[in-house]
């Protein structure tokens, strides 16, 4: 691994283990720890300051790690599993309320504005979880590449204002966990870790699984009702 | 100390077998991944939701696990962070269209979580969720020790 490698690995775990601290010290709505890394890093990488390659060859046992860590969610489910018995048909209407509604509203928001069809179309896939918004985009023909982007933007946005705006709104632990995940799938759910409860986090996991399946079975229809490509 | 060392060296094997068992967990998900192509699921989540039912089904004992999946858990911020920074490798793509972008990832944000929320909300107090939600429920305990 090349020193600059080393050093973007370095950067990113100090600047996470600084972020937590200040979380635990004096907890904010904005103090979440993978929201202020990831930003503090994208104007690190995005300044050049570290290449890109550099950062990805430095980062790469994370992302290996993140495979096991999403699996580890499904123990989280197990020791969560009378909630999400409890919680099954609520958790149900939440996906699938959130997951039409965001395949059908974003893309006419950005209708509204101008933008062109091949934006429209991959903004519809804003909340399917990076893996499944590629497939999926080019099973319905909208551009997997103008998706990912949109997809991360889409996790940090609603790790941030999710929980808070929710919480203003006196909506509980549970519904937040759901609709956290199922606008911001796996950095949402990152996000709730060690924030929210325990059952938020399993309900969020679950829903982030959920609405990757059931924008899967909506997004045809969605388009067709959009006229999309 | 020798007893110290001891229980370290339990607490490494016990980390090592269970994360050696979440990692055979993704693989199986892998495998399932690329059997049902049709599947709209990545072979990560399809290994959470094998673990799930392994777990629920006996076949995997919880305690084998536990001290792995715990501190992946505790670490999935931290995990994540590589996959944000990635917009970076977009940015020209993002700036051509930023305001739209922006303007339409904030709103349906918003309008997402709320149609969410507020429709597993409704369900809830319908079918009973358990404890009541919004402001009759105790603070969230914070799990991080």
């Amino acid at each position: 691994m090349s020193p600059v490698a080393l050093l973007a690995l370095a950067v990113t775990l100090a600047t996470y283990a600084v972020a937590d601290r200040l979380d635990a010290r004096i907890r904010r709505p904005w103090t979440n720890p993978v929201a202020l890394t990831v930003v503090a890093l994208i104007i690190v990488v995005g300044s050049g300051a570290i290449p890109l390659p550099s950062y990805r060859q430095g980062t790469e046992p994370l992302v290996w790690a993140l495979r096991p860590a999403v699996v580890a969610l499904g123990w989280l489910m197990h020791r969560q599993r009378a909630t999400l018995r409890r919680y099954a048909w609520p958790l149900l209407a939440g996906v699938t309320c959130g997951g039409a509604v965001s395949l059908i509203v974003t893309p006419a928001i950005a209708r509204a504005l101008g933008a062109d069809p091949a934006l429209q179309a991959a903004l519809a896939l804003k909340s399917v979880t990076s893996a499944v918004g590629v497939d999926l985009a080019e099973r319905v023909g909208a551009d997997a590449a103008l998706t990912v982007p949109l997809v991360i933007l889409t996790g940090i946005v609603g790790a941030v204002i999710g929980p808070p705006l929710l919480r203003a709104l006196r909506f509980g632990s549970k519904p937040l966990g759901v609709a956290v995940g199922t606008n911001s799938h796996g950095i949402g759910t990152a996000a709730l870790a060690g924030r929210e409860s325990e059952a938020a986090t399993a309900l969020s996991g679950l829903a982030m699984a959920s609405t990757a399946v059931v924008s899967g079975l909506l997004a045809p229809l969605a388009f067709s009702l959009l006229g999309l490509p | 100390m020798r007893r110290g060392l001891g229980t370290m060296a339990l607490t490494l094997a016990d980390l090592l077998v269970g994360g050696a068992l979440l990692v055979a967990a993704w693989v199986v998900g892998e495998g399932v991944a690329a059997l049902l192509p049709w599947a709209p699921l990545p072979g990560s989540l399809w290994g959470m939701l094998l673990a799930f039912a392994a777990l629920e089904a006996g076949w995997l004992p919880e305690a084998r696990i536990r001290r792995a999946a715990q501190a992946l858990v505790r670490l999935l911020g931290l995990l994540f962070v590589p996959v944000g920074v990635g917009v970076v490798a977009y940015g020209e793509l993002v700036a051509q269209h930023a305001v739209a972008i922006v303007v339409a990832i904030v709103a349906g944000s918003v309008i997402t979580l709320l149609a969410s929320a507020a429709a597993a909300s409704a369900t809830s107090r319908v079918v009973g969720g358990g404890s009541p939600e919004g402001a009759h429920e105790p603070p969230h305990e914070a799990s991080r020790s």
